[in-house]
């Protein structure tokens, strides 16, 4: 069943009339607006499912200013993938914020630099967190007070430390969405970037054909599937992966955290890796979705890190494909969200297109029917619980989120104690990057 | 050659072999391009189940969302940057003929470093794209430009186009009968003149397949662009930001029109030249030599 | 050498490369000598003052007539070279280039045994792969000029043999799956033939493959230019060596073949200038396990590491003049304008 956008912001716009007269559409929006006009419609709106804080503070943010003057905004432009770059996206959030956003979609391989180059001329960067420490300098920090729909419906993994899911060597995913002042001071009100997705990177395997234990990332490198396995080409991502494997099996215990591994760290990673490819392990190294859902579908590779959605994407294509969720190692985690460019002109704009993005509950199902999570789960919750894409007969809330087939798709509570870590930006990219491009010519 | 013996009649049928096979690996791919956009799955295995059109629907109505069924399909607009690209592609070929022909005009006559210069226009041609869209980007950078596919993409790909259009143009000058032009010149025709009446009207073949390189090159062109094209993006461009998401038919379909189109093109372009050639051939003597020549200034250059 | 024209003193001669004058029994000389005589039209022997005048700004229209292109290189491709080679001796940090420079990316660069690795790589498979084009256009261009009676014929050969060099590269390169992976067309046919029992994985993400993709890639480029060389040797000249008792495969290697080397050259030339900086036949059909030059250094400025990139651009540039340089040593280029 196709994705509905029409009767998908009918029945949020449902949901929403249920618990004030105004739209979530223009939640955000409207909230700032209202609250500058005499706080009536903030008000009102405060008293929907969360205590008020959040959107209370909102008034005190840049969103008051320009309160109601929607034309006088934007248009904004933002470079992200083609998931995030999705037509029915941009058109919603053109149609709820009043101002157009231009969406530039983008190879895997060639956002970073692409954003490096050209950030003057953007205001958002839709990306994966792991490389907010090599844009660094091009990102213009985010108050938290400016994203009202940061509010405490955002789970608690992105805004406690401690909780399921939180890592304590490396700190993520606290360390890697605040800055490091917010971080320090325990207020938590500046952003790096603002998460809008959120998933858990492991492996996976074709049925009947993979050899060796497929409950663990050995997997990859057992001698049964020689030839046969494959690696994403992409350093940081894969070197997380393969110090999980060996730290989970007791080969080695690093000195660093699984995502900001030391040198000497990284030379036993290498050391481990250069010895499988000289032996013919890897059939190939992989580049990009596309290509990795063609390669399962035509049977070309066995296991290898392969994404969750990747696998689903196979399956319907007719593959038999098992996304392992838990591996026995654990699983990484990885967020992908907005940031802003240090030079951006329209940054209160950019705000309140990211406050749209959460608060709308519609990228955040499109995005969640593909196997990925919103860090505000309970504005999805109204478009998935009204519609079954996946398994006949159950909505796809239950399927995506609760765990209605747990074999196939575990719920996110149960998922969030079995990372490891979370795919970050190392302080030793430059040599992770080194290692990693001579590992691969090698 | 009146004759073949035994050995070459062997040789002939063996290298008539090599020359189908060779053939059929390089008409394989779009056959194939073209069975696929006809298929119903998702996914790129052969042969493909059914018979359907709905991947060139969905190309048509990018904004029908009912029609896209699959899961993370990706619902890509393809008009915009084909528009965008089709501009650029027309941009280029006109200023890269245009720099192309002046420079190729002025090879005509021996000046100091003439060799030299040679080079240097070739240097486009000669310099690995990867280095040169990284290169542009980080000087414009310095200098405070950003980038616009109309300013950077522009210099990006009419430096890569040109190279091939001068050559294009040495080759036809260099064969000319210019005892036409010194004819004109000595009946007291200005060189402006001498130019528009004969030399453009002779060279108008050049002209066209310097239009042809610079068009297909700019339109295919990914290397040097990835970073010069600013907010745009460039049809090859969409095309790698989709896949990078899912090969469906829809990019098949895609293909196979873009093929159709190309072979179109370059069909027109050989009717155009071959009564351009006819009519010629009237009235010069140079009959026998011009279709070496059209097939040397393509395939010297191709 | 025959002088052409009053103008042609050694001074003003084009630079033609050390070989030239040497083979004048190559027969693309007379396209040389054509080159010489061009010039006489614009410098031929004038007198008075008028036509002096006349002269001196005819003198300057070909420095009008270059300023655009020339200047258009300077921007579009020598100062980005220039910006490569400085970025080479930069480091970054945050996603922005320090002020210092350094030698590090070079002593880094040029000490580890990986980046010889990669020269020879890029070396090797470009070398393999042209000796094949070589070969295969060498032998498709004659049988198409020699074997091919009727012209029309031979012109509609040819353009389909052209034809997808026009059409969009990245498109062609998406149906080597459908074509020869495990579900594809060429082990769909060999099974059903029975010549395999089951579909094999051996026909894609090896270097063989990749090869023999790159192969058909590019051998277009050698195929056109040899039919076109064969085309212009006379045919008495062979008729000459065959009377002279030359068996057909004696008259091909001694009088044909030498004849027809330029057009090889030129077009191993375009070939070799595509195969240096194509990168991703090798991550789509290779499998991206073996990069060669240009593979690695698009890796490392995806990876934002635009200094260790960079290092390794110029010496990809430093390579590929020096190929071509060898290139043009062999057989000056020029000649076959």
């Amino acid at each position: 069943m196709a994705l509905d956008f029409e009767k998908m912001a009918q029945i949020r716009a449902a949901a929403d009339r249920a618990c004030t007269r105004r739209s979530f559409l223009t939640g955000g929006l409207k909230v700032a607006a209202g609250v500058a006009l005499g706080g009536v419609a903030g008000a009102g709106l405060a008293g929907c499912g969360s205590d008020g804080t959040a959107t209370t503070t909102s008034a005190g943010g840049s969103g008051a200013t320009q309160a109601g003057a929607d034309a006088t905004l934007g248009p904004i432009s933002e470079i992200g993938l083609s998931l995030t770059e999705d037509p029915r996206i941009l058109t919603a959030a053109e149609e709820a914020l009043g101002f157009k956003v231009n969406g530039r979609a983008d190879g895997l391989g060639n956002q970073l630099t692409f954003w490096l180059q050209n950030y003057k001329q953007f205001d958002i960067n839709q990306v994966n967190f792991s490389q907010n420490g090599a844009l660094a300098a091009t990102l213009r920090p985010i108050a938290v007070a400016d994203i009202p729909a940061w509010n405490d419906q955002v789970i608690d993994l992105f805004r406690t430390p401690g909780v399921p899911g939180y890592s304590d060597k490396s700190g993520w995913p606290i360390a890697g969405t605040y800055t490091s002042q917010a971080v320090q001071s325990e207020k938590y009100d500046e952003f790096i970037g603002v998460p809008t997705w959120f998933g858990f990177d492991a492996f996976g395997y074709v049925v009947d054909k993979t050899a060796g234990d497929v409950t663990s990332y050995g997997a990859i490198f057992d001698p049964g599937n020689k030839g046969k396995s494959t690696l994403l080409n992409e350093p940081i991502t894969s070197v997380m992966k393969i110090a999980t494997y060996l730290q989970g099996t007791n080969q080695y215990s690093f000195t660093g955290a699984l995502n900001n591994l030391t040198p000497e760290d990284l030379d036993i990673c290498f050391q481990f890796l250069g010895e499988h490819k000289a032996k013919g392990q890897f059939r190939l190294f992989w580049s990009d979705f596309g290509q990795l859902v063609g390669l399962l579908t035509a049977g070309e590779i066995v296991v290898g890190d392969f994404w969750a959605s990747a696998c689903a994407a196979a399956n319907k294509a007719g593959a038999n494909v098992r996304f392992v969720n838990d591996p026995a190692e654990g699983s990484n985690g990885w967020i992908q969200g907005a940031t802003i460019s240090a030079e951006t002109k329209n940054y209160e704009a950019a705000t309140k297109f990211i406050n749209w993005y959460l608060e709308s509950g519609i990228p955040g199902s499109i995005l969640g029917v593909q196997g990925y999570y919103s860090p505000r789960p309970d504005t999805c919750k109204p478009i998935l619980e009204a519609q079954s894409t996946t398994v006949d007969g159950i909505n796809d809330w239950d399927y995506w989120y609760q765990g209605a087939k747990p074999e196939e798709r575990p719920s996110l509570d149960e998922r969030l104690p079995h990372v490891a870590d979370w795919q970050s930006y190392p302080d030793e990219y430059e040599r992770y990057a080194g290692l990693w491009t001579q590992f691969v010519a090698s | 050659m009146a004759t073949l013996t035994r050995g070459q009649h062997v040789y002939k049928w063996a290298s008539g072999t090599l020359f189908m096979l060779i053939l059929l690996v390089l008409y394989a791919p779009f056959l194939i391009m073209l069975r696929l956009s006809f298929g119903l799955q998702n996914i790129s295995v052969f042969p493909p189940e059914g018979w359907s059109t709905i991947s060139y629907q969905k190309l048509l109505n990018p904004s029908d969302y009912s029609l896209f069924t699959i899961s993370g399909e990706p619902l890509t607009n393809y008009g915009p940057p084909l528009v965008l690209s089709l501009a650029l592609a027309i941009l280029t070929a006109v200023v890269a003929t245009v720099l192309a022909l002046m420079a190729a005009l002025a090879f005509r006559k021996r000046f100091h470093g003439r060799g030299a210069l040679f080079y240097l226009l070739l240097l486009g041609l000669v310099t690995p794209g990867v280095i040169l869209g990284l290169g542009l980007r980080l000087f414009t950078d310095q200098m405070g430009f950003g980038a616009h596919w109309a300013t950077t993409g522009l210099l990006v790909h009419v430096a890569w186009a040109m190279p091939f259009g001068f050559l294009v143009f040495l080759v036809f000058l260099n064969r000319f009968d210019h005892s036409i032009e010194e004819a004109a010149a000595t009946l007291g025709a200005s060189p402006w003149r001498v130019f528009r009446t004969i030399t453009l009207p002779i060279l108008s073949p050049a002209v066209l397949g310097s239009f042809l390189f610079g068009f297909t090159l700019s339109f295919d062109e990914v290397q040097r662009s990835s970073l010069v094209m600013g907010h745009s993006t460039s049809l090859p461009q969409e095309l790698l930001a989709v896949t990078t998401v899912r090969v469906t038919p829809v990019v098949y379909a895609l293909g196979s029109i873009i093929a159709l189109a190309s072979f179109l093109l370059v069909g027109v372009y050989l009717v155009v030249i071959e009564r351009q050639r006819r009519r010629l051939s009237m009235r010069a003597s140079t009959q026998e030599e011009l279709p070496d020549e059209l097939g040397r200034a393509l395939h010297t250059t191709v | 050498m025959p002088a052409f024209g009053l103008s042609s003193s050694p001074a003003n001669r084009p630079a033609a490369g050390p070989n030239r004058g040497k083979q004048m029994d190559d027969q693309t000389t007379a396209g040389h000598n054509q080159v010489d005589a061009l010039p006489r039209a614009v410098d031929r022997p004038m007198s008075g003052i008028q036509e002096r005048a006349a002269k001196q700004r005819r003198e300057w229209h070909h420095v009008l007539l270059l300023t655009p292109a020339v200047l258009w290189v300077l921007f579009a491709v020598l100062v980005p070279v220039a910006m490569i080679v400085w970025v080479s001796f930069r480091r970054m940090k945050g996603g922005l280039l320090e002020p210092a420079l350094t030698i590090e990316n070079w002593t880094t660069a040029l000490s580890q045994g990986i980046t010889w690795t990669l020269v020879f790589r890029t070396l090797w498979t470009t070398g393999v792969v042209l000796v094949i084009v070589a070969a295969l256009g060498l032998t498709a261009g004659y049988f198409l000029s020699r074997f091919v009676k009727k012209p029309r014929t031979q012109a509609l050969l040819l353009m389909l043999a052209i034809l997808p060099f026009w059409t969009s590269y990245i498109i062609r390169i998406v149906t080597w799956q459908p074509l020869l992976g495990e579900r594809g067309v060429l082990n769909w046919t060999l099974v059903r033939l029975g010549i395999i029992n089951e579909p094999s994985s051996a026909f894609l993400f090896n270097q063989g493959v990749m090869m023999f993709a790159m192969v058909s890639l590019y051998v277009v480029f050698v195929i056109g230019p040899v039919y076109w060389a064969f085309g212009t040797i006379s045919p008495d000249v062979v008729a000459a060596a065959r009377s002279l008792g030359a068996t057909p495969w004696k008259a091909f290697w001694t009088v044909e073949l030498p004849l027809a080397k330029g057009g090889l050259v030129a077009g191993s030339f375009f070939a070799a200038i595509f195969l240096f900086g194509d990168y991703a036949t090798e991550r789509l059909i290779g499998g991206g396990t073996h990069p060669a030059l240009a593979g690695t250094v698009k890796a490392y400025a995806g990876y934002g590491q635009w200094p260790a990139a960079s290092a390794l651009g110029v010496l990809l540039i430093v390579m590929v003049f020096l190929v071509l340089g060898l290139f043009m040593k062999f057989h000056n280029l020029r000649r076959e304008l």
